[in-house]
């Protein structure tokens, strides 16, 4: 038979009976759920990346008590060390928006956009995020909160004056950072040498030791912090990088203490979450399959009744779910476009976590795969299988 | 003369043949037997009417001659060919090309026009391959009178316009054997007339049609009379 007349006989059964447009419905329906399964999975994926593998507090193992100059060079997995006074402080800039500077090695950061430490010889620049909040609260988490987030990108190759206790010095932004890969809990962190950390560390020690002398005060305990800050290369290994540095006989203590027995349960969950989702999808689809051939029994008995083989029937009909899986598709596509605005506007970008939607563009793949598979597979069954004779079929004139 | 006895002999040649057919059906406890040790031949350019009771095995015996049902025993010849013995794609060449079923309740496809539904069995069938077979289709219909029903769908139609598509249907390809199953139950008397005529037309024409009916006025059209009862047939009338 030709390819048209399969394609009108396929038509024909699906585009004038009322049950397929509940069929189309409820394909779509379940292929979004699936797809909507499989985004959630891949967002909260990535929300335990950016904070966990992208987070650098998450990298980070204290000893107390102990300055940098620790022995600590046959410890794997270390990508640098340094005092805790020189790690992480917090300036203002001359309109007195907070910045939080951290210091760290030349080419410890992957940028985003700009250039990094290696390619300059200047002392005072800097690597901020590719968005900035520069408001006057950044706690106030509301609409003039969104309003004043700003590109990073703007600030490429500008200056700006970062001010503290004795200390104001103007700093060139010389390159970004993806905000969405690395997060830091914090607005507007931005990356420095490690070299003006130690300069604003001394000069606030220098202004302490002032302020104490001057008010005639015991000046003695006045400090650099003794702790050394070892930052981990890879997050997945921090217990064992804790383990071979307590072997050497330190007290190591978490920056930023992760249960990662907790994430794994959430991990573990989701995924049995999705698999369930799938499965009742599937069964979902192989219900509607089977509703829809017993719908179709009687018009291939007629045929069968002219002639028709079971070859050709089988054909026929799975052209005839091919066609309602695409239509079922488009209109997933549809729908998850839709929920997925709504959803995009309600929670927006979170910038300090970096948090952010994902749709799972395999999970489109995987739910047309299914429902295609399943239709086609119950359809062979169903016409192979069906050993009624028409007599017994037919009880009235309808088919 | 010779010609004439030449078409003397294929008129009488046998359509169907069927020898001591028996359709068994097995229930929980006990065998009912819906064909009971039956044999005849049906031949060409005749008409042949089966008479009976509901139960008595008609519609199961035109099953088994369209070979849409098996038999239990016995043996079932179309054109001297045993048809159960064939493969199931020469079974299906053979619906299609030689055998015209008409049902009592059309069965007609309410998602196709008139002339869709009529072009059904044309679309499988390679001698009309490269035929303009819509219009061969709508000339049928037009020969049965529905010239202004073409492009109607069967719910547009009345119960005798959708026989006679449904007959159209069953004769577009030309098939030389046509089994009626109880074909003018649904029509009025008007239309019941039309039909058994076109179908004592079809046998004057040389095609062997069985028509399983349990109106009497099909008496009055049919060249043969079976009585069947309980899976036998009775007696014959001519």
């Amino acid at each position: 038979m030709k390819f048209k007349y399969y394609l009108f006989l396929a038509k024909k059964s699906f585009f004038h009976k009322k049950i397929n447009i509940i069929n189309v419905l409820l394909l779509a329906i379940s292929m979004t759920i699936i797809v909507f399964a499989f985004s959630f999975s891949k967002t909260f994926n990535n929300i335990i990346e950016n904070q966990i593998s992208g987070n650098i507090n998450s990298h980070i193992l204290l000893i107390p008590n102990h300055s940098s100059t620790v022995n600590l060079s046959d410890v794997d997995n270390i990508s640098f060390l340094t005092d805790f006074s020189f790690y992480i402080k917090y300036v203002q800039n001359e309109n007195d928006e907070d910045i939080s500077l951290i210091g760290v090695p030349s080419n410890y950061l992957k940028i985003s956009s700009g250039k990094n430490f290696s390619d300059v010889t200047d002392k005072q620049v800097m690597i901020c995020p590719s968005r900035f909040y520069l408001g006057s609260d950044s706690e106030v988490y509301d609409e003039a909160f969104l309003e004043n987030i700003q590109d990073g990108k703007k600030y490429v190759n500008k200056s700006m004056h970062l001010l503290t206790q004795n200390y104001d010095k103007e700093y060139k932004i010389i390159g970004t950072y993806d905000v969405n890969k690395y997060t830091y809990g914090e607005f507007n962190v931005c990356f420095t040498r490690q070299s003006n950390i130690v300069d604003i560390s001394n000069s606030e020690l220098e202004y302490l030791k002032n302020e104490c002398d001057s008010e005639k005060q015991n000046c003695e305990d006045i400090s650099l912090s003794n702790t050394t800050v070892v930052i981990v290369d890879d997050v997945k290994k921090i217990d064992e990088t804790k383990r071979q540095i307590e072997q050497k006989g330190y007290i190591v203590r978490y920056m930023s203490e992760v249960d990662t027995n907790f994430l794994n349960a959430i991990t573990i969950v989701l995924l049995l979450l999705t698999s369930i989702i799938l499965v009742v999808c599937f069964i979902i689809m192989i219900l509607y399959n089977n509703k829809k051939v017993e719908y179709n029994k009687k018009n291939n008995l007629i045929y069968k009744a002219m002639g028709y083989d079971n070859k050709t029937l089988i054909k026929v009909n799975y052209l005839e779910v091919f066609i309602l899986s695409i239509i079922s598709e488009l209109l997933c596509i549809t729908f998850c476009f839709v929920i997925y605005k709504i959803i995009s506007q309600n929670f927006a970008v979170d910038i300090k976590t970096g948090f952010q939607i994902y749709i799972s563009y395999l999970a489109f793949i995987v739910g047309f795969v299914i429902s295609l598979c399943v239709s086609i597979l119950t359809v062979y069954l169903s016409i192979n299988n069906n050993k009624n004779t028409l007599i017994e079929e037919l009880s009235d004139g309808e088919i | 003369m010779l010609t004439s006895l030449l078409v003397i002999r294929s008129v009488n040649m046998s359509a169907i043949k069927i020898e001591n057919i028996k359709k068994e059906y097995k229930l929980k406890k006990q065998s009912i037997f819906a064909l009971d040790n039956i044999s005849y031949d049906f031949e060409y350019g005749k008409m042949y009417a089966i008479m009976g009771h509901s139960g008595s095995g008609k519609t199961t015996l035109i099953q088994c001659l369209g070979t849409l049902d098996n038999v239990t025993e016995g043996k079932v010849f179309i054109e001297n060919e045993d048809v159960f013995k064939m493969s199931p794609a020469k079974r299906n060449t053979i619906r299609n090309s030689k055998i015209g079923f008409i049902f009592q309740n059309y069965y007609l496809n309410n998602t196709m026009r008139a002339y869709e539904n009529v072009m059904l069995p044309m679309l499988i069938n390679k001698k009309f391959k490269k035929s303009n077979i819509k219009d061969i289709a709508i000339d049928t219909l037009k020969d049965l009178g529905l010239s202004e029903r073409i492009t109607h769908y069967p719910k547009e139609l009345s119960g005798g316009e959708q026989q006679r598509v449904a007959i159209a249907r069953a004769i577009v390809n030309n098939p030389k054997i046509i089994l009626a199953d109880e074909p003018v139950a649904n029509l009025d008397e008007e239309n019941e007339k039309f039909v058994l005529q076109k179908l004592k037309e079809m046998a004057q024409n040389g095609k062997c049609v069985i028509v399983v009916s349990h109106n009497p006025e099909i008496k009055k059209y049919a060249d043969v009379i079976i009585d069947m009862k309980r899976g036998k047939f009775l007696d014959n009338e001519i």
